[in-house]
């Protein structure tokens, strides 16, 4: 059986050029999201308490904060991650730099499944921030799911 | 922006008849609130000869010992203490924030002996119509004047956002030079 990288490399060609455009444009979006919440956290700055939003609730909760890291800071540095893969995407054809964009993006969707299950059901509050966070990875991981399934097993114009 | 009038209800601190006033829309549970009370009381206590500075309550809904917290501030007050109690509430937001209703009640209760109050007539106002009425009054006021965040502050009618006892300073004193 052909796995999912293997038919990736082989027909990479088939996926459409506005996905990793959607990628660059996400992952900036998603940077510039949690790169603000990393510098609040760095300048010692919570949010004002919103009539809409919860989000204090969240960023000050002992989840905000992995291994005396802020969480945002480790989203800023994945969509930095998914932004360079673009990039390079871009500048060199190269399939290998647009899948390991799609590993990262299915990756940060996991934790985002998770985030979410914090906010839901263990904070019980969520923040706008971060829901921002979530919206935008989700468009980037139901691109990827779409981009695979739209893969057709046809042979490589190599073989 | 439009902002009620500074009224006999009202918690001021320092010279009430003074042509500045610094309104503090504040929430007792709200994280940012608590970060700058270090700096308003420095505020409050160098302006205290100057300018009013007026507390008003804005207990948002998700944060559920807002209102509680409130009620007993102006409990306290009603014995004139209320910014004693105020004071202790925000230094003592994270032991409190995430108590039980009833456990919130408690700390708030120790907090009213710690200062010396009747501890019968405390309870008693905090539960009643009057002072439930007056924090329902500040929220209205503030939802009416646009007020949607906490902590917000309103100079003179402005709504104004320093970030640091340099920035109130600076804000205050042209207020002042331009009031004398």
């Amino acid at each position: 059986m052909m796995n999912l990288r293997a038919l990736l490399n082989k027909n990479w060609r088939q996926i459409p050029k506005w996905i990793p455009i959607l990628f660059l444009v996400g992952g900036f979006v998603g940077f510039i999201d949690s790169s603000y919440l990393s510098v609040l956290h760095y300048k010692n700055v919570i949010p004002p308490c919103s009539i809409l939003g919860q989000c204090e609730t969240v960023l000050t909760s002992r989840y905000a904060v992995v291994w005396g890291v802020p969480t945002a800071l480790f989203g800023a540095f994945y969509y930095l991650v998914v932004v360079i893969l673009s990039v390079l995407y871009f500048d060199t054809k190269q399939a290998k730099y647009l899948i390991a964009a799609m590993g990262a993006i299915t990756l940060g969707f996991l934790f985002t499944l998770w985030f979410l299950y914090l906010q839901a059901f263990v904070i019980k509050a969520f923040c706008e921030y971060c829901l921002l966070s979530a919206g935008v990875t989700t468009t980037l991981f139901v691109t990827v799911l779409v981009s695979v399934t739209n893969l057709q097993y046809s042979p490589s114009p190599n073989n | 922006m439009l902002v009620d009038a500074v009224n006999p209800t009202d918690r001021v601190f320092g010279t009430s008849d003074s042509k500045v006033t610094l309104i503090e829309y504040g929430d007792f549970q709200c994280p940012a609130c608590a970060q700058y009370e270090t700096i308003v009381q420095k505020v409050r206590t160098d302006y205290a000869d100057k300018i009013a500075f007026v507390y008003r309550h804005f207990p948002l809904s998700q944060h559920k010992n807002a209102k509680i917290t409130a009620y007993a501030s102006e409990a306290a007050g009603k014995q004139g203490k209320f910014w004693e109690m105020h004071d202790m509430i925000y230094n003592g937001q994270n032991s409190w924030a995430n108590l039980s209703d009833d456990k919130a009640r408690d700390a708030m209760v120790k907090y009213a002996e710690s200062i010396g109050l009747d501890l019968k007539l405390f309870t008693d106002q905090m539960d009643s119509s009057e002072i439930k009425d007056k924090v329902q009054a500040d929220n209205n006021g503030g939802l009416k004047s646009g007020v949607n965040a906490t902590p917000t502050f309103i100079l003179n009618g402005k709504k104004i956002q320093p970030r640091s006892y340099d920035e109130f300073k600076s804000l205050i004193e042209q207020e002042l030079a331009a009031n004398s």
